[in-house]
């Protein structure tokens, strides 16, 4: 459906995005995700034509449209703030996107009741709340029946109490009505929720892609394991075919003579004395409701680790065994 | 709270003193106007009335059709899209705000007259070709050119501030740039626009220089008639109140127009990407145009007058005549500033109660009102007190420059006191400072950079002012704006060029400072 290749482009000396390449299928939902000022708004900006790339080209449907104007690409846009005209109601916000048949059409209720916002046409932007206002930007973006919906950070504007029935909602439509949309957001967990597919970008180029799933189970560099959450890093040494760390030694295949393991908390364990991979003690413990976050330090060395686990019974000073499945275990050079 | 509002019935009426004194020559005005006979009415309006609205129309309608395609057009492009020495214009082209009006009048009609630098061109080439300037076509066209940049600025501002998303989204939704032109970014901008509109008008209803230069009867020529040829100060004052009313419903409208405004709900977002403008020598042509005939033109046909009449006696006298504006300058900048850190101060005391802020917009009406009609006020204030004393001085100057640009100062002044967060005077009262030693010790230190902005922007304007240094400069006392516009008056024109260029060059500090204000 949409293809991006080889995307360059160039602020002054920095490189916002480089070399960047990837695909999107009919129906998909795509998330370029990194921290702020990876080059992913950029890379959107560029795909909807409202920024030029230095080099590099865009296909869509086997068509290149690189130097195509914003205007003739029919990319739905849905902004961060999410840019409703603010001196139109939001039936005229509506209309806007509109060619004059369509408006006289039964287009516009479709598009509200679509979205739940039948009933507020006459309103203006300022008299509705974050998430109606959302609603109205997204149903302003379908009305030009877009090739390909944009989402810039959908949902970074809403209240953690409505985000989360707005996401469920936002996903359901697209996925209803079978568009194609590629959206960015710096927070992982949106992209989890929603996308099929991720693009995780860092100072301007593509470290992973790939379904999330794959990604949070096989992140391919220590970067991208932490982006999609908290992982524990034990580094260690090879020593006789063993993972030589502060907390213990952990028998693993192939590996280099210096590295990181990388492991999600979920995969630890608290076990005994009798059955474990890796030791500590205790050094601190933060009430977290159905956690307790814990921070082992080794028994030999400075080194320290935190791990938010079930309840447990170990007080400050305890000895602590952990047990990791081999199979769980990332190692990092 | 309690500590910081302690001494406030003391500071307030300081203020309310303060708010009285610089009313004091709107109110004589309208005061004095009740007491006309009803014969002047009847004996000036048949006669004078219809010409003077007519001018007066023909000039407003031309000149702000002028400013605002030049203002709006030349705004629209620095800010939308790229062309080269685009990050220059957005600066260069307020420049011709520095050229007072009837300076450019002067280095136009210099320019275009038998010994002017055009003519002699056009003889050189073996013809000639007879221009006139001096009507109303010419008036329009020249005051338009230095004062377009008043709503250059508004639209600049304007275009800024508007989310730049708005403009991305409406593209994305299918419109070209010139529909979200028309469709998104103009209503949006408008009503900043008229703000910047209404100080248009307010320059064409003060300009006495352009149209008593030109021979264009209107409201101040005909305030001048009266009072300095005729002696009657009661027409005066009834042309005086005219304009008044008129001033009075503008700013009616003006607030009405602002309560209506919308914005974007969030203006944090990214910087607008500036599109590749297709034609790009075309945009920079574009801007060029009001910049060089605004300022580059006149300017240099100073300069050229000054190379060709300004001998060393000449500049010496210019010298002495910048003395002059430098004094009553600066007398009337402190003032100004001693009279806007008063009523801000009361102001922030009584916490900005609504009362005492409407009641600190009114002292600002006077940036509003002609010079002429403040002159008027302030000689029929002092006639009231004593008929025998004579009208004119360097006092009555100074307490007109300050009614007439308190608002300059006191503006500037404000948002420097709003600035400062109460936190401080809480902080200051509770370690057992009053209001006083608060002042001095706290907020005036703070604010030092914003008052010498505000000073400089006074100053500035007291240099470019003319009406109503003419009305009550003592006898033979000449500043530099009223040096080269009698120089001018009396076909003297290549002798003005040295005051006039000091003028300009006084007039160019502000630029500096609108542009970073706009940053």
């Amino acid at each position: 459906m949409l293809k991006v290749e080889n995307i360059k482009k160039t602020y002054d000396a920095t490189m916002a995005v480089d070399q960047v390449s990837f695909e999107v299928n009919e129906g998909e939902i795509l998330s370029l995700t990194g921290e702020s000022g990876c080059g992913k708004s950029t890379l959107l900006r560029i795909i909807g034509g409202l920024e030029t790339a230095d080099s590099g080209s865009i296909f869509l449907e086997g068509q290149n449209i690189s130097s195509w104007k914003p205007e003739r690409r029919k990319f739905g846009f849905v902004f961060q703030n999410l840019s409703l005209f603010p001196h139109l109601t939001v039936e005229k916000n509506i209309y806007f996107a509109m060619s004059k048949e369509q408006r006289n059409s039964k287009r516009l209720s479709e598009l509200l009741g679509m979205t739940g916002m039948l009933g507020y046409e006459k309103r203006y932007p300022h008299e509705l709340s974050g998430g109606q206002q959302q609603r109205v930007a997204l149903a302003r973006a379908l009305a030009i029946d877009p090739h390909i919906l944009i989402l810039d950070e959908p949902f970074s504007s809403l209240d953690e109490l409505v985000k989360e029935k707005i996401r469920r909602e936002v996903f359901d439509l697209l996925k209803e009505l079978n568009i194609t949309t590629i959206m960015v957001s710096h927070q992982a967990f949106d992209s989890f929720l929603i996308a099929d597919k991720l693009v995780v970008m860092r100072q301007g180029k593509i470290l992973q892609a790939g379904g999330p799933i794959e990604i949070y189970q096989n992140p391919t560099s220590q970067y991208v394991s932490n982006f999609f959450g908290a992982s524990v890093i034990l580094n260690g040494t090879n020593q006789e075919e063993k993972a030589h760390t502060p907390f213990g030694d952990i028998v693993l295949p192939n590996l280099p003579d210096s590295f990181s393991l990388c492991i999600r908390p979920e995969n630890i364990a608290v076990k005994n004395e009798h059955d474990f991979d890796i030791s500590g003690i205790v050094k601190e413990k933060l009430f977290k409701g159905p956690h307790d976050v814990l921070t082992i330090q080794s028994a030999s060395s400075d080194d320290e680790f935190s791990l938010e686990t079930e309840r447990c019974e170990h007080g400050i000073g305890d000895t602590i065994f952990l047990k990791v499945p081999n199979d769980k275990i990332l190692v990092f050079k | 709270m309690e500590l910081r509002f302690r001494s406030l019935s003391g500071w307030k009426l300081l203020g309310a003193i303060t708010v009285l004194i610089l009313l004091l020559p709107i109110i004589f005005v309208i005061s004095n106007s009740l007491s006309i006979e009803a014969e002047s009415w009847y004996q000036s309006i048949p006669t004078l009335l219809p010409l003077y609205i007519q001018n007066a129309s023909i000039l407003l309608v031309g000149i702000c059709s002028v400013a605002l395609i030049t203002g709006i057009s030349t705004a629209w492009l620095v800010t939308v899209f790229d062309f080269p020495f685009r990050k220059h214009f957005e600066w260069i082209l307020i420049l011709p705000l520095s050229i007072p009006t009837f300076i450019n009048a002067i280095a136009y009609v210099g320019l275009t007259d038998y010994a002017g630098p055009i003519r002699i061109l056009l003889r050189w080439l073996g013809t000639d070709y007879y221009m006139d300037v001096m009507d109303h076509e010419g008036a329009i066209l020249i005051m338009g050119l230095v004062l377009y940049p008043y709503v250059y600025v508004a639209a600049r501002s304007a275009f800024l501030l508007q989310s730049a998303s708005l403009i991305d989204v409406s593209r994305s939704l299918g419109q070209s740039l010139t529909k979200t032109f028309f469709k998104v970014s103009m209503p949006l901008s408008w009503p900043i626009i008229f703000s910047g509109l209404i100080l248009v008008i307010m320059e064409v209803l003060n300009d006495y220089g352009v149209v008593q230069y030109f021979g264009i009867p209107t409201f101040t020529t005909g305030i001048f008639r009266a009072w300095l040829a005729l002696g009657d100060l009661q027409t005066a004052i009834l042309l005086s109140l005219i304009i008044l009313v008129f001033i009075i419903i503008l700013v009616g409208l003006d607030a009405l127009v602002q309560h209506g405004r919308k914005t974007s709900n969030e203006n944090e977002d990214q910087v607008l990407a500036r599109i590749p403008f297709k034609h790009k020598w075309l945009a920079f042509t574009i801007c060029l145009i009001p910049v060089f005939f605004g300022f580059i033109v006149p300017v240099a046909q100073m300069v050229w007058w000054s190379v060709l009449a300004s001998t060393v006696e000449v500049w010496l006298q210019s010298l002495r005549f910048m003395g002059n504006t430098a004094i009553l300058g600066t007398i009337s900048g402190l003032v100004v500033l001693l009279f806007a850190i008063i009523l801000s101060y009361s102001n922030r005391l009584s916490n900005k109660h609504w009362s005492s802020k409407a009641f600190s917009k009114l002292s600002m009406l006077g940036y509003a009102i002609p010079g002429a009609v403040i002159g008027i006020g302030i000689v029929t204030l002092i006639v009231w007190i004593n008929p025998n004393w004579i009208y004119s001085g360097i006092i009555a100057l100074v307490f007109g420059y300050s009614a007439r640009f308190f608002a300059v100062g006191y503006g500037q002044t404000d948002a420097g006191f709003d600035k400062i967060p109460l936190q401080f005077d809480d902080a200051a009262s509770s370690l057992g400072k009053n209001s006083m030693k608060r002042l001095i010790r706290i907020h005036l230190p703070i604010m030092k950079p914003v008052l010498i902005g505000a000073f400089i922007m006074v100053f500035v304007d007291i240099a470019k002012e003319l009406p109503l240094t003419l009305i009550l400069r003592p006898f033979n006392f000449e500043t530099l704006a009223t040096n080269a516009f009698q120089y001018a008056k009396d076909e003297m024109a290549p002798k003005s060029a040295s005051s006039s260029l000091l003028v300009i060059f006084v007039s160019s500090v502000p630029v500096y400072f609108l542009n970073k204000i706009l940053k």
